[in-house]
């Protein structure tokens, strides 16, 4: 808990662009309705009271797409895992990974 | 200290029209409000939109209603057609599958047309057949019992129904009544707000659960259920497992208060208003209270002791719901996200609270129910009760009414079809424990308001 604390504060201590550019940020309210089981019984992943909010898939947090942390990575930028690389896209791999991690 | 609140110079705009294309809030007001135009041009015209509009009359006998049928058919396929390519259109927008999304929502037309014929019944009310509740528990045991294929999920869009729905019910309220009920809304609707947040909120701290998670479950119960929780999630920066426990939560009290305060309610003989008022302060969710208000209101013709209209009941429900506490979620989540970035969270993270928050989450479905009330109202000023009743009501105000009871009974189907109790994610005991003694105060406190406090004012609640 100690470490992961540590992380964030030192993540946070440089400025950096905001969440929602991130390759680890997933906010597709598509992908939000099957990770929240239930939420379209009584609401929606298309609501405005969403706003752009999304789910970190390293934090493991749901916070807004305008929060900013040092772990940012920006989505348009190839990934270092070959992997995701031969595949040319980083969002889908790593929100398959992140579903069976979780 | 690390926080700050500010409308950050550098953080890119979001794009305006981004948001009225993708959130499905816009497109019920642009739905709701075409539709409106659209009665209006025709009324205009000396013609209605009721011809499309249909709705099922009252029937004592199946000859009696098979003659109904034969002779409306067209209507009804007319109807199915209309919302069937205006809601695929719109849903492709929000990024359903519109194969999927016509299936699925043949499937609800079909099953919502049968409920709405026997809620037509002249013996519906005396077996207790009231069209939402018989939606809503048709659609639970169908999708825990007999099951469903997900795909059929695409066209079960609960929230964006009711907000088409409450769009279409600003057309038939006037903006009088929500200038003189709003503020008493507000303010009955605020003391139990606060009182029942704090509630959950203490108590779960008390049992020792997570602050954030205290606070998602505290807006869940005090302000607008599922919605509330999840802006608030976002706001706070909640853990991934905190939203899914305050939706299993909201969700089955959400259910058990759709089918216990019409009961207790009626046990009380309270009047619609009074009723609707109680709801509105009390159930978490705008459709579920929905299906609640509706279902008493429909009491109010059938010779059970009950005083009042239908209208009544859902007037005084969406005042207190909609302009009591809908709108004030981005305050919540402002105030919470400023608490939680200055003390709780002030030595592991630098992140801002923009104020900006407010309108970002402002449900902006009100801002159509809000100006459809002011078009129909400044429609029908000017005309004389004899003149409302003979023209105005009949070619304007009833089909609005009926396509709004169709949005209506599309999502009271889909609560049921979505709800699929095995798939809910385990809320724990203390969750559970702090939540339910939220709920107890938020009921008593709701009913010690609306027949106590503010009784007469809601019994007599004039709504035309």
């Amino acid at each position: 808990m100690m470490k992961r604390s540590r992380h964030i504060q030192w993540i946070a201590s440089k400025k950096t662009p905001q969440c929602k550019k991130c390759i680890f940020f997933e906010s597709d309210p598509a992908v939000i309705e099957k990770t929240f089981k239930g939420l379209t019984i009584l609401s929606s992943g298309y609501g405005s009271v969403r706003s752009d909010d999304g789910l970190c898939l390293i934090l493991n947090r749901y916070l807004s797409s305008r929060d900013s942390c040092g772990g940012y990575i920006a989505a348009d930028r190839r990934h270092t895992d070959p992997k995701v690389r031969q595949q040319g896209t980083h969002k889908l791999p790593l929100y398959h990974v992140y579903l069976h991690n979780y | 200290m690390n926080s700050s609140i500010s409308q950050n110079a550098s953080s890119p705009k979001p794009s305006i029209w981004k948001a009225f294309l993708s959130k499905e809030d816009w497109w019920a007001v642009w739905l709701g409000l075409g539709i409106v135009f659209l009665a209006y041009v025709f009324y205009l015209a000396g013609s209605s939109i009721s011809w499309i509009a249909v709705a099922p009359a009252k029937w004592s006998g199946f000859s009696d209603l098979g003659g109904q049928l034969a002779k409306n058919g067209i209507r009804y396929i007319a109807l199915l057609a209309g919302l069937l390519a205006l809601f695929t259109l719109i849903t492709s927008f929000i990024g359903q599958k519109p194969r999927d999304f016509i299936r699925s929502f043949l499937f609800i037309f079909f099953l919502s047309a049968i409920i709405y014929i026997i809620g037509s019944w002249d013996q519906a009310s005396k077996y207790n057949l009231e069209p939402p509740l018989l939606a809503l528990a048709l659609g639970l045991f169908i999708s825990n019992v007999i099951g469903l294929p997900k795909w059929l999920d695409a066209g079960f869009r609960v929230e964006f129904y009711i907000k088409l729905g409450i769009v279409l019910l600003g057309a038939t309220l006037p903006f009088t009544l929500i200038m003189w009920g709003g503020p008493i809304a507000i303010f009955q609707a605020s003391i139990v707000s606060i009182v029942t947040f704090l509630t959950i909120f203490f108590t779960a701290r008390k049992l020792g659960l997570d602050r954030r998670l205290a606070a998602v479950l505290g807006t869940g119960g005090a302000v607008c259920g599922v919605s509330a929780s999840i802006a608030v999630a976002g706001a706070v920066r909640a853990k991934k497992e905190d939203p899914p426990i305050a939706i299993s939560l909201v969700v089955f009290w959400a259910i058990v208060i759709i089918f216990v305060l019409p009961f207790v309610a009626r046990l009380l003989h309270l009047p619609t208003g009074v009723a609707g008022a109680w709801i509105g302060t009390s159930e978490f969710a705008d459709a579920a209270g929905l299906a609640a208000a509706q279902s008493y209101g429909g009491l109010a013709d059938s010779h059970l002791g009950i005083s009042g209209t239908a209208d009544q009941a859902l007037a005084s429900y969406t005042l207190i719901k909609v302009i009591g506490r809908d709108i004030w979620i981005g305050i919540w989540s402002f105030i919470l996200a400023l608490i939680s970035v200055t003390i709780w969270e002030r030595t592991e993270t630098n992140s801002k609270v923009q104020i900006g928050q407010i309108w970002w989450r402002f449900p902006k479905f009100v801002i159509g129910f809000l100006v459809a009330s002011v078009l129909t109202t400044l429609i029908v000023q000017g005309n004389s009760l004899e003149d409302y009743n003979a023209v105005v009501k009949p070619a304007l105000i009833t089909p609005i009414t009926s396509l709004r009871t169709w949005a209506f009974t599309f999502s009271f189907l889909s609560i049921g079809l979505t709800t699929r109790f095995k798939e809910l994610a385990n809320a724990g005991l203390k969750p559970f424990i702090a939540f339910t003694i939220g709920v107890i105060v938020n009921l008593i406190l709701g009913y010690f308001l609306s027949v106590a406090v503010f009784g007469d004012y809601w019994a007599n609640i004039i709504t035309n």
